[in-house]
């Protein structure tokens, strides 16, 4: 059961349509959003802090303002999060097929999306999950 | 010869420069023996004939004429016209039979010698100087055929001095001094070769210079040809040997000048026949054992100086093919390049309209929704109206400051810009913001510079907004230019009191699109530094920021005072 997502895009619409098309397929308990690396991190430690449950999955962006989106798994790595159950996503607009590569290869993430989000990517991101 | 590759021509003028030198030395040398009395300079060996002191000057004035002609300068009549006078003079003498006193106007004759008019220049002498000044008019002048016939007088000056040279290395004296007059001496023969060389080289970089480029090694293989025919038919009359064999030698030596391997390849066959045939065909002292040696050591040299010839040609060629390729390389990437910048002009062309237009319609619709149909549309429609507007003004600016960015520097004028009266329109420009935000810009004397007018108004605007953009909420912005002097630079520094940069980024924001800011923060597009930065770098100059987090930038620009204007097209 996947109980909380959160998202992390510098682009506040993007946020909200992401959430709303979230909310709309499957009941979540809760859709967090962040606007930059800073904040994404922060929440991430208050979680740790209060040794709640780790997002079951997190959806972050390439280009933001300051830090990346490769910033941010550089520094997931280093803060050794309990993350075993956490699956990340790069929802993106960048169109470079070298970044799709490093995501998946290098970062090993679970799934590079182009944007916008839609109910098929919603649905992988599900069916791997259960 | 080939070898001086694309500088041609200036290398060969640099040859003809290095003979006339040697000439004008000889001859000042000769006229110094005469002041002096110094009988070696002047006669060389006791028993053979002086440079007179006529000859001396006379040589002094025809190699600076040409000297001052191959700089194609028409001045060189102002030594010739006197040498014409000079050399009139003795003709006349020589054909009146009479003594017109300018034989020993200079100097006083100290040298005897068997001759009918002490001080006299010889026949032959004089007669070369005839066919100097002929040569050395008939090449200055327009007319194509009067260039060729004048580049073979040269030839017919060098052959000559080289058989006067002959004459006096076998000491056959007929061939130097004709009948009971005055003899050529053996370093005036010697000048004469130089001339011959000279005026004959003379013509034909002419001829490549002025008319087409086929005559230029036609011309010197005919000029080399007949050279050695000539001394051919002395060699009937006289057994030379080594002496008429420099002679083929000098010919091969000439044709390395040509570019034309054909050419080289058969003097050297001309020159072994002619040696050949002058042994067995020559009537006097061909079973002779010196005469053959001589032929066979002649023919030695002649093949040492065409392999050495050949090897430099070779050398040549592959530095010139190298160059050839360079060159076209350079072209072709040139004009790949030109056709990109055309690309990327159309490029932005296409941006601004066929991309602004759908975005503008998606704007100014939406703005029509969010004016009309407000009341009609649930939270997430109000929401989402206003998210498009939002994004379309912004999709707008991104356009604009990208293609902005993208022109700069395509048209470019240096001028002298006054830095003072730019910071005022600035000023006056940003009227509304620092009201607004209730800023202060401060300056005090700042120079005239050399630059590009618009762009340099666009950086200070760009740094200066700035400086009152990322301003710290509870205090007045205060933006403070100021400028450093330096040798070779102007040296700008535009400060500011506000939020400052983490010096991890202060590389980054110089970067196309880096934004250390949420937009909902501070709105901006990422292009204005980027724009900073390369308006910088179209005047060669650099910049670069210091900060403190949260206590203010100071961004530095140096610009060199001598700007040297690219090619932007």
């Amino acid at each position: 059961m996947i109980k909380s997502i959160l998202l992390i895009d510098d682009s506040e619409p993007d946020n909200f349509l992401h959430s709303y098309l979230l909310k709309k397929v499957k009941e979540f308990e809760n859709i967090d959003s962040v606007l930059n690396v800073e904040e994404a991190i922060k929440f991430l430690d208050d979680l740790s802090a209060k040794k709640e449950e780790m997002p079951a999955i997190i959806l972050v962006d390439i280009n933001m303002p300051r830090l990346n989106g490769w910033d941010f798994l550089d520094l997931v790595k280093e803060k050794e999060y309990s993350i075993e159950n956490t699956r990340f996503y790069m929802l993106t607009t960048s169109l470079n097929p070298d970044d799709k590569e490093k995501a998946l290869n290098e970062y090993k993430l679970n799934g590079f999306f182009h944007k916008p989000l839609t109910y098929e990517h919603i649905e992988v991101m599900l069916e791997m999950s259960i | 010869m080939s070898l001086y590759l694309r500088n041609k021509s200036l290398s060969q003028t640099a040859f003809q420069k290095i003979i006339l030198a040697l000439v004008i030395v000889v001859s000042l040398m000769v006229i110094l023996g005469w002041y002096l009395q110094i009988p070696r300079l002047v006669q060389l060996q006791a028993h053979w004939a002086p440079m007179q002191f006529n000859t001396a000057l006379s040589f002094l004035l025809l190699s600076t004429g040409i000297f001052i002609s191959l700089s194609k300068d028409k001045k060189y009549l102002i030594t010739i016209v006197p040498l014409s006078v000079l050399i009139t003079l003795t003709i006349i003498e020589y054909v009146l039979h009479t003594n017109l006193q300018i034989d020993n106007l200079f100097v006083r004759p100290f040298l005897t010698t068997e001759t009918t008019y002490p001080g006299r220049m010889a026949p032959n002498t004089a007669f070369c100087f005839v066919l100097s000044i002929l040569s050395i008019i008939g090449i200055n002048t327009s007319s194509k055929s009067l260039v060729y016939i004048s580049g073979f007088v040269g030839l017919l000056i060098f052959g000559v001095g080289a058989t006067a040279i002959t004459g006096y290395s076998l000491q056959i004296e007929e061939v130097y001094n004709w009948g009971e007059v005055t003899a050529m001496a053996a370093h005036t023969a010697f000048c004469f070769i130089f001339i011959g060389l000279a005026l004959t080289l003379h013509a034909r970089n002419k001829l490549t210079d002025e008319f087409d480029k086929f005559s230029k090694n036609t011309y010197l293989f005919f000029f080399t040809l007949s050279l050695q025919l000539i001394f051919f038919m002395i060699d009937m009359v006289v057994p030379l040997g080594v002496t008429v064999g420099i002679v083929y030698v000098l010919g091969l030596v000439l044709i390395g000048f040509s570019e034309s391997r054909i050419h080289l390849n058969l003097i050297l066959l001309v020159s072994i026949l002619l040696i050949w045939v002058g042994y067995y065909l020559s009537p006097v002292g061909s079973e002779h054992w010196i005469v053959l040696t001589n032929r066979v050591l002649t023919n030695i040299i002649c093949l040492i100086v065409y392999f050495l010839i050949r090897s430099i040609q070779i050398k040549s060629d592959s530095l010139r093919i190298q160059n050839e390729t360079l060159d076209k390389l350079v072209l072709e990437r040139t004009i790949e390049i030109q056709e990109r910048n055309k690309e990327l002009e159309q490029f932005a062309y296409i941006s601004t309209h066929d991309l602004q237009e759908p975005i503008r319609t998606i704007s100014s619709y939406s703005q029509l929704l969010s004016e009309t149909n407000r009341e009609n549309v649930d939270e997430l429609g109000k929401r989402s109206i206003d998210y498009i507007i939002k994004s379309s003004l912004r999709a707008q600016n991104l356009i604009k400051g990208l293609l902005d960015y993208a022109r700069l520097g395509a048209i470019v004028e240096l001028t002298e810009i006054s830095m003072r009266s730019i910071i005022t329109e600035i000023t006056e420009d940003l009227g509304g913001l620092l009201k607004e935000s209730n800023a202060q810009i401060k300056y005090d004397e700042l120079p005239n510079i050399y630059g590009f007018e618009k762009e340099i108004k666009l950086l200070f605007l760009n740094l200066i907004a700035n400086g009152i953009k990322y301003r710290k909420k509870e205090v007045d912005p205060i933006v403070e230019i100021s400028y450093h002097f330096e040798m070779e630079n102007h040296l700008f520094v535009i400060s500011d009191n506000g939020i400052g940069i983490e010096a991890m980024y202060k590389d980054r924001i110089f970067h196309l699109f880096q934004r250390l800011h949420d937009q909902n923060e501070y709105e901006g597009t990422g292009i204005g530094l980027a724009q900073c930065k390369k308006i910088v770098g179209l005047h060669n100059g650099e910049i670069w920021v210091e900060s403190i987090k949260n206590e203010g930038s100071k961004f530095y620009i140096r610009i060199p005072k001598k700007i040297k204007m690219k090619s932007y097209d």
